[in-house]
């Protein structure tokens, strides 16, 4: 039976993986992903997970093991958050050349210096090239979903790809929702044992994790760079047969939400969208054509799908706790990026906030939407590049 | 949006496969897909801008081995032939990973090594 419990983020993603069944999880504690671990080691000890739980030194050493236990064909799990993460980002790439399914929970959090525990997605979009899947969720229940889809998803066959679920630091992770606990049936039912011809094997004695020169080593990133793609399908079979077994529908790689008529689209992920998706509410409500797109998949990226949400709108905006510094927003690059494929021109604005865990506030999103329509009437009131609580043109006249 | 990609799996997509060593052709975009594979060390030749290499002449090579010992990349080793043998050299080049510097040539006091350009060899 499936049970309703009040928890954490944090506590909704340890949930989703005892559900998975890991054999081995490593980890070391960081802010704000230390709950998780801690509750995985409780369900250790209690008996409630049968995996083996490594206390490891460091970040790198976790994802080594994580990878290491992967290569005996061990279903693993691990997590961190930003300076853990940078610090294993040697491992990531080596993980993912290898092509091991490990799942990670990744606690969105700022990066130093100046040092900062508080939530932003810095850690994570700097890492987009490293051959991870990367989703970002909304909220506790699909943090927990997450991890159950992300098993189905990284160890398809098809896809053999590492995981990496984010979730918002402290806006999700030590929030508290009530959140509803599949039961062990059926997320067995949903997600058979892991089962991989990547693997040591005494009957079936094989070289792993080998060198490839210049004369092989392009075939390697290209059949990566082809199973990355094609879990846009297999992100969509899963979810769909996540529908099945539990019930809850999944949007797909984005959720579009009353984008279609939109003039206005403002483009965001994480948890922020449930505050962007009440102010899209409210405007309607006043008349105003005005939507939001939620990226949940930012690797592999979803191109068709922010563009089909765009197509029509007069100009949108990306809202991100992210900035490649002398450039823009990593998303907004990435979306403009989408828009040039499908060969939509419009005017667009990229708003940088949230950074360090700065409150982003129901005012700053009227104020973006305002902002879109000036742009989209051929006003320049700002700069394309938006730090809110700085230079953002809502801000004129008021003290910072 | 016609020309919007579309990425679905094809039914014939390469899963995970572990090639065999008996396996006819190696293909690369299936032993490629991930980093396991039977004795999977694939070797590179590390000599692909050589224009000319060394040719060890058996009759006047004495093997004093200098040119076993100055070689700065260790592609020159020792055979067992006997040194009064004069069919066999005491010394071979290893011409996957020999750069053609001419160290050898360079060192040989019996002028046992001629450098040869690549377009005339093979």
């Amino acid at each position: 039976m499936a049970s309703r419990r009040f928890l954490s983020g944090d506590e909704a993603c340890a949930e989703g993986v005892r559900l998975a069944r890991p054999h081995v999880v490593s980890a070391y504690p960081i802010t704000p992903q230390t709950v998780v671990v801690e509750r995985l080691s409780e369900m250790v000890e209690r008996g409630d997970l049968n995996a083996e739980y490594v206390h490891v030194e460091s970040e790198h050493s976790a994802l080594c093991c994580a990878m290491g236990a992967s290569c005996t064909g061990a279903r693993t799990f691990t997590a961190t958050s930003s300076q853990g993460l940078l610090y294993m980002a040697e491992v990531l790439s080596y993980a993912a050349g290898g092509r091991f399914p490990i799942v990670m929970m990744n606690a969105n959090r700022a990066t130093a210096l100046p040092w900062n525990i508080y939530g932003d997605q810095r850690d994570s979009l700097a890492l987009l090239d490293h051959g991870w899947i990367q989703a970002y969720v909304l909220d506790n229940q699909e943090a927990l979903d997450m991890m159950l889809m992300a098993y189905a998803i990284a160890e398809d066959p098809r896809i053999s790809t590492p995981f990496m679920v984010n979730l918002d630091g402290f806006a999700i992770t030590h929030t508290y929702e009530t959140v509803e606990i599949p039961s062990q049936e059926q997320a067995d039912e949903f997600l058979p044992p892991y089962e991989t011809a990547n693997r040591f094997d005494f009957e079936n004695p094989v070289n792993m994790g080998y060198s490839a020169g210049p004369e092989y080593n392009r075939y390697y990133k290209y059949c990566a760079h082809k199973a990355m793609k094609a879990a846009e399908s297999v992100i969509e079979e899963t979810e769909e047969r996540f529908a099945q077994v539990f019930g809850r529908k999944y949007p797909g790689m984005v959720e579009a939400y009353r984008c279609d008529d939109a003039d206005y689209v403002l483009v965001t992920l994480g948890s922020i969208a449930g505050l962007a998706r009440s102010v899209v509410d409210a405007r309607r409500a006043e008349g105003q054509k005005v939507g939001l797109l939620r990226i949940r998949y930012m690797r592999p990226f979803p191109y068709a799908r922010v563009a089909a949400a765009l197509e029509g709108a007069k100009a949108f905006g990306v809202l991100e706790k992210d900035i490649s510094f002398g450039a823009e927003g990593t998303v907004f690059t990435n979306v403009n990026s989408a828009l040039q494929r499908a060969g939509f021109v419009m005017p667009s604005l990229n708003f940088v906030g949230g950074l360090g865990g700065d409150d982003i506030s129901e005012a700053d999103i009227d104020g973006m939407f305002e902002a879109l329509a000036s742009r989209a009437a051929g006003e320049k009131t700002c700069e394309q590049v938006v730090f809110l609580g700085v230079d953002a043109p809502w801000m004129a006249g008021k003290e910072a | 949006m016609e020309e919007m990609e579309t990425y679905g799996v094809p039914a014939n997509a390469p899963a995970i496969r572990i090639p065999t060593l008996q396996d006819t052709q190696l293909d690369p975009l299936q032993f490629a897909q991930s980093t396991c594979f039977p004795a999977g060390h694939l070797v590179t030749k590390n000599a692909g801008w050589r224009q000319v290499r060394p040719v060890i002449d058996p009759t006047a090579c004495t093997a004093c081995l200098q040119c076993y010992l100055y070689c700065p990349d260790g592609t020159i080793r020792k055979t067992h032939a006997d040194p009064v043998d004069s069919t066999q050299a005491a010394v071979f080049v290893d011409l996957d990973f020999c750069k053609g510097c001419g160290i050898c040539k360079r060192v040989c006091k019996f002028d046992a090594i001629k450098m040869v350009p690549e377009s005339e060899v093979d």
